[in-house]
């Protein structure tokens, strides 16, 4: 019981055309999707392409490389679950091929984040064992 | 200049906490106030009614079909009405809704209404807060909440262009100012602010410290929009509208396109074709400000200063009370109150009543026979502006 925590952090409610992303991330991978008929790679999950409206996009392994296109360091948690965290870093993470997503930047000093910082993937475990994709200093 | 619409009846409630009021009952104190403000009114000068869904974001429900209960409330039966939402641009939209529909001949007047709510911080709608206005699934899990997701528009803006924190702290000092005169503003009996009691304030979200964010707070305001020409049986000077944009460019921050041109750009150029004006031509503008940064990015957007000048456009009192020109002349929703979505209403209404030449005191503007008012809804990813004037 005590390595249960009081408020754990949130997983998310995973749809069925989510799942080989949260999939991906249990293996330790971070999968973003490519457009069948323009080619372009997108985030997030997509039942079909933001691009051309081509159905079933492709999955893929990313690089898990990228850069940060703009940060905030949080002083006030949302909410109860985040307290322990606080301050952390919330940002805007540009992968290197091309698309952005939302991550926090673990283990650094959130002030020592700067925007344009290289940044590479790293794993957070939550309740259940389950995994979050996130950043941390490349 | 041709008139689409005109305002010729506002009123606001005082904003600030309702606990004892659920949503429908918002709706009642907002109107029971507009009837005694404008007390000639009578049903059968109202012929169609929007309203936003009751108790938004409240614990006791959200209800969309508020528009129905409120009309049979007031005794009409409108040839238009619905209840509709894009969060802070909603009202900005109705105004344009009216209008294309009292120019195709569904109505000759129309009813718009809001009454927002503001959970209280902590309160546990935090979590469902945070799955509303971030995306649920690949947002969410990373503790997104308003402040932070702004602060990424802000941190982008000044890594961009350099604006500075003391510049940010500016906007929330010159609307403090105006806030004073304002017999309403939930903020004016704290005084007086300083960039360095904005600098001093606690941190919420780098660049945010706590004087650089809103008041969440509840209120709410009624706008009644009629036919150009029947305005003049209402108002001896009636607000017209003469020209709207309107654009939704995202939901979730990290998908959109960019952090520091908005879809306002397009927006405002719009409404300015539409009006057959500039943004020279402009005696003043209310422009959106959940926080500090958000009438930078507007002023610039607007085209009221180019772009990466809107820190400098903000600095040493040009847009406070006596400046060269006035923004938010109410005090902002930083300094007025935040009342919800409904906040993007009480910033017609201000524009109406210094059009209107109603405002009062020494806030009313010598001169305000066009001005500019823009509205976003979301985490500025739905975006509305108009372009109001008192000539038709």
């Amino acid at each position: 019981m005590s390595n249960v925590p009081v408020n754990p952090k949130p997983v998310p409610e995973i749809n069925a055309h989510s799942k080989p992303y949260w999939d991906g991330a249990q293996r330790g991978e971070l999968m973003i999707q490519r457009c069948r008929g323009t080619g372009k790679a997108f985030t997030y999950a997509r039942c079909w392409s933001p691009y051309d409206f081509s159905p079933d996009p492709a999955w893929e392994k990313a690089s898990g490389r990228g850069t940060v296109f703009s940060y905030t360091i949080v002083y006030q948690p949302p909410y109860a679950a985040f307290k322990a965290d606080c301050p952390f870093v919330m940002a805007i993470i540009q992968l290197d091929e091309g698309p952005q997503m939302m991550s926090n930047i673990l283990h650094c000093d959130p002030e020592s984040v700067r925007i344009g910082m290289k940044v590479k993937l790293c794993f957070e475990t939550r309740s259940g064992g389950f995994k979050i994709p996130q950043f941390e200093p490349a | 200049m041709k008139p689409l619409a005109a305002i010729v009846a506002v009123s606001e409630m005082k904003p600030g906490r309702y606990p004892q009021y659920n949503g429908m009952e918002m709706y009642r104190q907002v109107i029971a106030q507009f009837l005694r403000e404008w007390p000639a009114l009578r049903p059968t000068d109202i012929s169609g009614l929007l309203s936003a869904p009751a108790g938004m974001a409240s614990a006791d429900g959200t209800d969309v079909f508020a528009h129905e209960k409120i009309s049979e409330e007031l005794g009409i039966e409108p040839s238009f009405s619905e209840t509709i939402n894009a969060g802070g641009c909603t009202y900005a939209l109705m105004l344009v809704r009216a209008s294309l529909a009292i120019e195709r001949g569904l109505c000759d007047s129309v009813l718009c209404l809001g009454a927002g709510r503001f959970p209280n911080v902590g309160s546990g709608m935090a979590e469902m807060m945070s799955k509303l206005i971030s995306h649920p699934e690949f947002e969410y899990p990373y503790g997104t909440y308003i402040p932070p997701i702004f602060a990424l528009n802000a941190t982008r803006h000044m890594h961009e262009f350099g604006t500075t924190r003391e510049q940010l702290a500016q906007v929330a000092v010159s609307q403090r100012e105006w806030s004073l005169l304002h017999p309403d503003a939930l903020m004016a009996p704290q005084g007086r602010l300083s960039i360095d009691k904005v600098l001093s304030s606690r941190p919420i979200a780098y660049p945010f410290n706590l004087l650089d964010c809103s008041v969440p707070s509840e209120g709410g305001s009624a706008v009644l929009v009629v036919s150009p020409k029947i305005a003049k049986r209402y108002a001896k000077k009636p607000c017209y509208l003469f020209g709207f944009g309107e654009k939704h460019t995202h939901s979730s921050i990290s998908q959109a396109h960019d952090l520091t041109t908005l879809g306002s750009r397009e927006t405002s150029a719009q409404a300015y074709r539409m009006a057959g004006v500039g943004p020279g031509d402009m005696d003043f503008a209310q422009l959106y400000d959940s926080f500090s940064i958000n009438p930078i990015i507007y002023a610039e957007d607007l085209g009221l200063c180019p772009k990466g000048k809107g820190g400098a456009f903000f600095a040493g009192g040009r847009t406070a009370p006596g400046g060269e020109f006035p923004v938010n002349t109410y005090g902002g929703l930083m300094s007025f109150g935040h009342v919800g979505d409904a906040s993007g209403q009480t910033m017609i209404v201000e524009a109406a009543r210094q059009i209107m030449g109603i405002a009062g005191g020494e806030r009313q503007l010598k001169k305000a026979d066009l001005g500019v008012v823009h509205c976003y809804g979301g985490m500025m990813s739905e975006h509305a502006t108009l372009v109001l004037g008192s000539q038709a």
